[in-house]
């Protein structure tokens, strides 16, 4: 357990209108508002909670799904330790996307960044299109968490965002001074004392000058 | 004194109940014999005792006022995989196993290998284990002062038999006595109805009588005093040693000089890093020759005549022994590299001229670029009239040659001209560098050599200097950088090659704007060829490029009325305006704006610290606007609904009725866009039509690429280094791979270590440069080690190859085989022992030695082995003795080596052997 606040930087993508800043509306301020106006490019929104005891500031960045806008938002996804791909359960078309934003994550994302995938608007139930299975499958697949969620009911979407904080957490080693995760993996074949330590004593376990 | 005094209380206080001191110790040392699990396991294959793993239980006991460790060592033998008959008593069984024999013959040599080696864990075999084959004993040593009294001995020998006695202990258990290095000890072994006592000697040099077998079978048989009906089985080994290899020895071509500086070869030493070891890493070849398991009544061996003849051996084995101290190339360049980075000085502290542009592109408004389109005149900076000057180490012939090879297209022979900048396909294990061989790649390989081999700090100055400027005089005469990716700053790529892809993307739009054709035409243009992958850019498609404020005649009066679109693509599908038969148009809209990481970053921040959201969309909807002022241009009477039918078909909700308007008319915009007030709205009542080459830039081309030119001329030594150490690491390591490509087969663990290699440059390269502490420096420094193993791996390969197969160049598996073997330093057997191919190329470089030491030319007949360094001679009894019955065995092992002399016994009756010291 780290004494400073952990800092976490979450991106929410996925095509547009499936409700990624519903979602993130309802996280953050508990409300649902069916008039919140389309995302233009990019925007965030903050949000501070304590899991297991630890406190951890969460910057989510929300994104526009517009095709235009898609060139400018990867760069946004540097250093994001965990990505919240939605889809709308009542629209295949936005199921079978994901497949391209998740190659869009492994391209403009420095490490290993935690995956989560989101089948949102379950409300709608007698419109769904995309089976649970199917999305549970895909998950899988991706080795990316799962949940389906309605951002207008209230189901499920303060879990979502708090299993992906946990497996963050697991996935990752913390700096405790300022918070930022460490490094994406630690040194293969290296002591851990190694890797958390690196500064320490005279001797840097490392290359002696031969 | 106090201290003392509590501690003695303890100490009595803890055996009150006991009688005595001494039976307390007998007591206290039973109960750790009765912890002791036994487990019998199969017989010991060839060597596996100093293969496998050891385990190492401690106990702390006071006797007398000796502090003394109670130590078990055992073997972790893997079970076998097919099932095999146990032994009915395995201290018997490993004592009169001949396979025990040979596995540990140079122990100090072993010793020393494992701790280089780097073994899973050093096995720190115990003396014990190497001279009686054991597999499971527990040894007393004092932990300070030895034991030196013979009388101490005794009652301390006593002692442990009783508790031996009480415990039933199931393994043997031995005391050390005398000096620690010397290796001796006492042992006991209870059997039940056989009592072994192990008994060491130790000397400087043998008595004559022990020098020979015959001496020794004697001595064997007046201890033993029973006779056995089997004879003494024998097994003998004697060792040479070659260190003079003459015309084999390996080296490696010499590393880069300062008076390497003019030769013809100058290009080639500088473009290529530098790969090898100091001095052989094969220091020595050891040759075993064996008799494994002779009866004594077949051979005889005196000061006179010997039937030990090491050319009829019926084994020969060899090891190497390796010297781990050669300085190795690579490594010793990249640790060298490493302390560039720790560099304070700035570019401009060398070259101040530089230091007046650094005030040019102070921080700015990352945002400026989209929210202000007024560009600061640059057209007075008069930097590229040849009027400043770069000293230097470096003279101009050399900095002529390194820039043939950094910008090939400069040069007339064009000689060392970038194939191809392929990217692989997506790899997650991707270093963050630059592509191989590229611009990049080729900079940090010519700058680690100007910095380590030739004019170190001046030099990597003058260079990148001269490198900066290049760079200035190519962004003025719009000429494309090679050996860079094509498109966007790629963020896979190091932060360096996304500068150098920025400087391209400004030269290229530039071209566009000026009315010139983009690079890729122009290379068409003049190849003559069919269309090429080498010049593609992401942008190909997208070079109707805004122009810059100079406005086209005939657009200037198409523009005067409102209603006369313009900028169009192409129709959108068979979509028609809402309202209207007019087709909807895709306009044509300024291309999106490049970045390279650290600019985003500055974004990112920046927008990190507006606070309202509104804002916030407002500075995102430049782009907005900029596309909207298009749609509008290409669509005069088009609406925000037909706006949005193209831009977020989302959010244009189509009627669902049986009668669907082909066109795509009928319909309304979702709800979130039909807010009052919403930013869609309101940024689409602010557009004008304007045709996106009249906007303002989204991107300004000048202004960027001036960044990107002070972003070089700005850096510090220390920075350059930054910048260049993952480029550098990447291309060592492509230089391992290609340098291991013939000797990779037989390296141990090869692909671990490669593996091993990579995802740590792969992690590394990702991090952020951190000085604080040296941070990033030590971590690229455990790296080096990873090289500096491979490295000295294949160099020892390749010195292995050089000594035994000097014309062989494909080879069998059991040649891989040897080699793996002799790789590991293991003790390696050759088939049909001198006869062997190996064993005939060894014998000659024996005698090739000796000649050469007596001047003398090899004779093909006559070929000898010099005296052996050690010799060895184990003698083995057991089974039924003449009339008592079933015996006990007995064990003896005599060696034999020039500074020390040794005897192992080993007995099965309750008789002590004599020693002196
Ligand atoms: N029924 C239903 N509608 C939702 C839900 N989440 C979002 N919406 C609606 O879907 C539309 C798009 O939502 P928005 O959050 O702007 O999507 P984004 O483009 O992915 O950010 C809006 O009209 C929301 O009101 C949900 O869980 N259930
Ligand atoms: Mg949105």
């Amino acid at each position: 357990m780290l004494t400073s606040t952990i800092k976490l930087k979450i991106l929410v993508i996925g095509e547009s209108g499936v409700g990624k800043s519903s979602l993130m509306l309802r996280f953050t301020d508990d409300k649902f508002d069916p008039n919140e106006q389309p995302t233009i490019g990019v925007d965030f929104k903050v949000k501070n909670l304590e899991i297991d005891g630890q406190r951890i500031y969460l910057q989510i960045w929300d994104t526009a799904g517009q095709e235009r806008f898609r060139t400018l938002i990867p760069s946004y996804y540097r250093d994001a330790t965990g990505a919240i791909l939605v889809y709308d359960v009542s629209k295949m078309n936005s199921f079978q996307k994901l497949e391209t934003w998740l190659e869009e994550l492994e391209i403009n994302t420095n490490r290993n960044i935690t995956k989560m995938i989101v089948g949102n608007k379950i409300d709608l139930q007698n419109m769904r299109k995309v089976d649970r299975e199917l999305g549970k499958k895909f998950a899988k697949q991706q080795r990316a968490l799962f949940v389906e969620t309605s951002a207008a009911n209230n189901i499920n979407v303060q879990t979502a965002f708090e299993e992906l904080v946990k497996k963050i957490l697991e996935d990752n080693i913390f700096d405790d001074q300022n918070g930022v995760a460490k490094s994406d993996i630690r040194l293969t074949g290296m002591s851990d004392s190694q890797n958390q330590q690196p500064a320490g004593g005279s001797c840097t376990g490392g290359y002696c000058g031969r | 004194m106090a201290n003392e005094e509590v501690f003695d209380d303890d100490f009595y206080q803890e055996d009150f109940s006991t009688a005595s001191e001494f039976e307390a110790f007998i007591s206290r040392l039973g109960d750790i014999f009765e912890t002791y699990e036994v487990v019998d396991e199969e017989a010991l294959s060839s060597n596996e005792l100093s293969l496998c793993e050891w385990t190492e239980e401690t106990e702390d006991i006071m006797f007398n006022d000796f502090n003394l460790s109670v130590i078990r060592y055992k073997a972790k033998i893997k079970p076998r995989e097919t099932e095999s008959s146990k032994a009915i008593n395995q201290v018997f069984q490993d004592l009169t196993s001949q396979e025990n024999d040979y596995s540990l013959l140079d122990m100090n040599y072993l010793k020393h290998d494992y701790e280089v080696l780097n073994a899973p864990k050093s096995p720190n075999i115990h003396p014990v284990a190497v001279f009686y084959g054991l597999r499971d004993f527990v040894v007393l040593k004092s932990k300070r002062k030895p034991l030196m009294d013979i009388s101490q001995m005794k009652l301390l020998q006593s002692s442990l038999s009783l508790a031996i006695n009480e415990s039933k202990c199931k393994i043997p258990a031995f005391i050390q006595v005398l000096y620690h290095e010397q290796d001796v000890f006492l042992g006991i072994y209870d059997a039940g109805e056989q009592r072994l006592s192990f008994d060491i000697a130790h000397l400087k040099t043998a008595p004559p009588s022990c020098k020979y077998l015959s001496g020794l079978l004697d001595m064997f048989k007046g201890k033993i005093g029973v006779n056995y009906i089997n004879p003494v089985m024998v097994s003998v080994c004697l060792t040479y040693s070659l260190k003079n290899f003459l015309s084999a020895t390996y080296s490696s071509d010499k590393k880069n000089e300062n008076d390497d500086w003019d030769v013809v070869d100058f290009i080639n030493v500088i473009s290529s890093l530098p790969f090898g070891v100091s001095a052989d890493p094969v220091n020595e070849l050891i040759l075993y020759t064996k008799w494994p398991q002779v009866s004594e009544n077949v051979v005889f061996d005196s000061q006179t005549y010997s039937d030990f003849n090491p050319i009829n051996a019926q084994k020969w084995s060899i090891r190497t022994r390796f010297d781990y101290s050669p300085v190795c190339y690579l490594a010793d360049m990249l640790h060298e590299y490493l302390t560039l980075t720790e560099s304070p000085e700035a570019l401009s502290e060398y070259y101040n001229f530089l230091s007046s542009k650094a005030r040019i592109s102070e921080a700015q408004n990352p945002f400026s670029a989209l929210t202000d389109s007024r560009i600061p005149g640059f057209s007075g900076m008069s930097l590229l009239d040849g009027s400043y000057t770069i000293d230097g180490p470096l003279n101009e012939h050399q900095l002529g040659k390194m820039f043939q090879y950094l910008l090939p297209d400069e040069d007339d022979e064009k000689k060392f001209a970038y194939g191809d900048l392929k990217d692989e396909p997506f790899n997650p294990q991707k270093i963050k560098s630059a592509i191989p061989d590229s611009l990049v790649h080729r900079l940090s390989i010519l700058l680690a050599n100007i910095y380590t081999s030739y004019s170190g700090r001046r030099g990597v100055a003058q260079f990148w200097a001269e490198f900066s400027q290049k760079m200035r005089e190519r962004v003025d005469k719009c000429m494309r950088i090679p050996g860079v990716a094509n498109g966007f700053p790629d963020m896979r790529s190091c932060l360096l090659h996304q500068k150098l892809q920025m400087l391209n993307i400004c030269m290229e739009r530039r071209n566009i704007r000026e009315g010139k054709l983009p690079f890729a035409m122009q290379l068409l243009a003049q190849q003559h060829e069919g269309p090429s992958s080498l010049g593609k850019t992401d942008s190909d498609d997208e070079f109707f490029d805004c122009d810059d404020d100079r406005v086209v005649d005939e657009e200037e009066h198409a523009h005067q009325s409102p209603w006369n679109p313009v900028g169009r693509i192409s129709k959108l599908g068979k979509m028609l305006l809402i309202d209207s038969d007019e087709p909807l148009y895709i306009p044509v809209t300024q291309d999106p704006v490049p970045k390279t990481e650290d600019e985003l970053e500055d974004d990112a921040e920046m927008l990190l610290n507006v606070t309202d959201s509104g804002l916030r969309a407002q500075l995102m909807s430049a782009s907005l606007l900029s596309d909207m002022e298009s749609f509008k241009a290409a669509n005069p009477i088009g609406k925000l609904e037909d706006f949005i039918r193209w831009y977020s078909p989302r959010d244009w909700i189509e009627e669902d009725t049986d009668e669907r308007d082909p066109f795509g008319r009928k319909g309304h915009l979702s709800d979130r866009m039909m807010i009052p007030g919403n930013t869609w709205q309101t940024v689409w009542q602010t557009a004008k039509p304007v045709p996106a080459r009249r906007q303002k830039r989204l991107f300004d081309d000048t202004k960027e690429a001036e960044k990107v030119l002070h972003f070089l001329e700005s850096q510090t030594l220390g920075s350059i280094g930054q910048l260049t150490v993952a480029p550098l690491f990447h291309t060592s390591l492509i230089k391992i791979q290609k340098e291991s490509e013939n000797v990779k087969d037989f390296i141990p663990n090869y692909k671990e270590m490669e593996d091993k290699l990579k995802q740590n440059c792969c992690t590394l390269s990702r991090e952020k440069w951190n000085t604080s502490k040296g941070m990033s420096k030590k971590k690229w420094e455990m790296v080096i080690n990873d090289t500096s193993e491979m490295e000295l791996s294949i160099n020892q390969a390749r010195s292995i190859l050089k000594k035994l197969y000097p014309d062989k160049t494909d080879f069998n598996d059991d040649d891989k085989k040897l080699l793996n073997s002799l790789m590991k330093c293991y003790d390696t057997e050759l088939g049909e022992g001198a006869k062997n191919d190996i064993g005939v190329r060894v014998m000659y470089m024996f005698n090739l030695a000796r000649a050469t030491q007596n001047e003398q030319r090899v004779e093909d007949h006559s070929w000898t082995l010099p005296d052996p360094i050690e010799k060895q001679f184990t003698l083995r009894l057991s089974g039924n003795t003449v009339n008592q019955g079933m015996g006990g065995p007995q064990f003896l092992r005599a060696i034999l080596s020039s500074n020390e002399f040794r005897l192992c016994g080993a007995f099965s009756q309750n008789t002590t052997f004599t020693y002196s010291t």
